[in-house]
């Protein structure tokens, strides 16, 4: 088929699912698709993909067809026909809603759908790495998938309940078996079940019958714990194996060595809440528009109290999420410096403002600002180094380097609603190691609004900090820097949503990473300018 | 093992599958009302007649797809003065196409889904608010456009999304 014939086909096509074919251009379409096998596969591929997109955007409200009204069909006069409809309707809400909220999983293992392994039986703010929203009852295919933010509930169809928690990589390789690159799962077998096996780049993880959290963090520490039953660990380098019991945990590090961890109980989200927060709120996802930010120079000491008066708003970027939420969730950050500090300030629109449980290893989910920067000139930009799991298999000597660099600093930042401070968290390079102690002599304030819609921080980190107290960054230098917020529940524990802004907006034209994997990728990070 | 699935599992498996019942629909009628109500009708009859679903005989979507059928051959007959449709013999040829493929919905739906990430955001957002079910007015009206306008945008972002799932099924692979 030319592309005049395609095109024509296509037009064609167009007509028929817009409803606007005349009669004479359907005796032509019926023609070539009577006569051409070709020409039946590209009219089938279209309404493929008109059918995908109507599929994929219907209304949430519409994806329980027995949820809605049925109408009634004309094929039979029978006065019951028209009761019998609605009866039906009933009993099917009755049957889906009780399915959905009370009922376990199917206890037999599916014997077809081969491609399909699970579907979202609940959703909290679920959104998918793309910024689509997590539909209830959408289809979880076999293959790779990544969750940018909230809290889903996937029911397998071989029987298994799995709660993922933003951010999170995964892989469904098969109906009992999922690989997790990143981000936290907790698996729940039905009863009499067992043989559900969580694979890591460190681990393999089969379930004997239980209810089991795994979590593995960017920096590529692994954490099993749990919570009923027995599971088997294995060590995917040495092969070591381990059966952990209830109110047990193991750590795996990065160079895949096996140890116990303390079980802390709220390590994972193990329930879906049953309450939404009556705050307004959604889907939280921006577009980045800003390149870069302005880093002023102190020309006052810095009082950190979270009052801002010796900061210059007007130098403040602003960046929001997607209408309709802009208004409610948003940042406006600034950053100065002097030869001993570096300083940040962000207001930040938050309807649950300083929350955050500081749950251990997950202190960004409760409501952070995360603040990346690099510290060394001489990796200039756009930076190079990227994480690990996004290397070539054979790097350069130099794009190691650039990766590993400890000059390259995450700040996290957040308010920790315990013990009602200022928190900071760095990890190093874009391995982002942890600090091998807790950060020491920096200075941090929270004030929050006056309507409880919002909070400002204010912190003022000494260059020691950040490795280059011998050679701070100094007026002129332009360095790699990438902003990312966090929004949480009403208890400070589940990331609902996230905001990256300061990227790289002509970033390279490879393989793109979701914004939310920006921060693991140097060339997409955007600029600070020292001033 | 019993051969009547309970109602549980049967409703995992309705989930699992409606998306491939509704696409089925889209190959054999063009207008979105109709295969909606096409679609309830046919979750219903699923659901009536569950007790005779056998895994043993078959996949789940292929009785769904056999029974969504005979809902649109009912309709056929109650709307065969309607112009949107094409001809039986037609519409038969293309279901035979499109089961001589194998798989082919489903690497369609595979192929549709990875050219949409790398659609454009302004061009995701224009398709994701036209293909809200009865959007198209309000999108027009809200954008400020006509809606001649924007169904001539939608048909250039579906030639795009087209020429892209082509390009995907001939080279087999979505990676």
């Amino acid at each position: 088929m030319n592309s005049d014939e395609a095109a024509r086909l296509r037009n064609w096509a167009d007509a028929y699912v817009e409803g606007t074919l005349g009669p004479a251009e359907r005796e032509s379409l019926e023609r070539e698709l009577l006569t051409s096998a070709e020409a039946r596969r590209f009219f089938l591929s279209y309404l493929e993909l008109h059918a995908g997109l109507a599929w994929q955007f219907r209304g949430i409200e519409s994806e329980l067809p027995f949820l809605r009204e049925v109408k009634p069909t004309p094929v039979s006069t029978s006065p019951w026909w028209g009761w019998s409809l609605p009866w039906a309707a009933a009993v099917l809400a009755v049957a889906a809603v009780v399915w959905l909220s009370m009922r376990g999983a199917p206890r037999e293992p599916g014997a077809d759908s081969e491609a399909v392994l699970a579907v979202v039986r609940e959703t909290l703010r679920g959104r998918w790495a793309d910024g689509r929203e997590v539909r209830v009852s959408e289809s979880v295919w076999r293959g790779g998938w990544s969750l940018q933010s909230g809290l889903i509930l996937l029911a397998g169809v071989d029987g298994v309940e799995l709660l993922v928690e933003g951010p999170a990589i995964a892989e469904w390789l098969g109906a009992q078996h999922i690989r997790l690159t990143s981000g936290t799962v907790v698996v729940r077998m039905p009863k009499g079940r067992s043989g559900f096996v969580v694979e890591t780049a460190q681990m393999r993880v089969t379930d004997l019958g239980t209810e089991f959290g795994v979590s593995v963090s960017p920096s590529g520490d692994e954490r099993v714990q749990v919570y009923n039953g027995l599971v088997r660990t294995e060590a995917t380098a040495s092969g070591a194996v381990q059966e952990l019991k209830a109110g047990s945990g193991l750590r795996c590090s990065a160079a895949g060595e096996l140890a116990p961890a303390a079980f802390v109980e709220d390590r994972f989200i193990r329930r879906m809440p049953r309450t939404m927060p009556a705050t307004p709120g959604g889907p939280l996802y921006n577009r980045s528009v800003l390149e870069s930010v302005a880093v002023m120079r102190a020309t006052n000491e810095v009082s950190v109290d979270g009052q801002l008066t010796e900061w210059n708003r007007g130098t403040f970027f602003k960046s929001a999420c997607e209408p309709p939420y802009a208004a409610t969730y948003f940042v406006e950050g600034g950053m100065m410096y002097d030869a001993t500090h570096l300083y940040v300030a962000a207001h930040v629109g938050d309807p649950e403002p300083m929350r955050n449980a500081s749950r251990d290893g997950f202190q960004f989910a409760g409501g952070s600002v995360i603040v990346r920067l690099s510290t060394d000139r001489r990796l200039g930009w756009p930076l190079k180094g990227i994480n690990r799991q996004f290397r070539p298999t054979n790097p350069s000597r130099e794009l190691v380097a650039d990766s590993t660099n400890e000059r390259v600093k995450s700040l996290i930042l957040w308010h920790d609603a315990k013990s009602g401070r200022a928190s900071l968290d760095l990890q190093h390079s874009f391995e982002l190691e942890p600090a091998a102690a807790a950060p020491a002599g920096w200075k941090g304030a929270f004030q929050m609004d006056a309507d409880g819609l919002g909070y400002t921080l204010e912190y003022a980190i000494p260059w020691r900090l950040l490795h280059c107290e011998s050679d701070p960054p100094r007026a002129g230098d332009v360095m790699g820097a990438l902003w990312t917020v966090h929004w949480s529940d009403a208890d400070g524990r589940i990331c609902f949503g996230q905001l990256v802004d300061v990227t790289n907006q002509n970033p390279p034209a490879s393989q793109t990473p979701h914004p939310p994997a920006f921060f693991l990728s140097g060339p997409y990070w955007g600029r600070a300018v020292f001033q | 093992m019993t051969t009547e699935p309970s109602d549980d599992r049967f409703i995992t498996l309705l989930l699992a599958n409606q998306s491939r019942v509704y696409r089925f629909l889209f190959t054999l009628v063009p207008r979105r009302e109709d295969v909606e109500d096409l679609f309830q009708q046919t979750c219903l009859t699923l659901w009536q007649e569950r007790a005779k679903f056998d895994p043993k005989k078959g996949e789940f979507a292929s009785w769904a797809c056999a029974i969504a059928h005979n809902n649109v051959r009912n309709f056929r007959r109650r709307e065969s003065t309607r112009q949107a449709l094409l001809s039986e013999e037609v519409a038969e040829l293309l279901l035979a196409t499109r089961e001589a493929g194998g798989r082919f919905s489903e690497e369609c739906h595979l192929a549709l889904q990875h050219c949409l990430k790398r659609l454009p955001p302004h061009q995701m957002a224009l398709v994701e608010e036209s293909y809200r079910e009865g959007a198209i007015k309000s999108t027009a009206a809200a954008t400020g456009r006509s809606v001649n306008a924007l169904y001539k945008s939608l048909r250039r972002i579906r030639a795009i999304l087209h020429d892209c799932m082509l390009r995907v099924l001939a080279e087999g692979s979505t990676s």
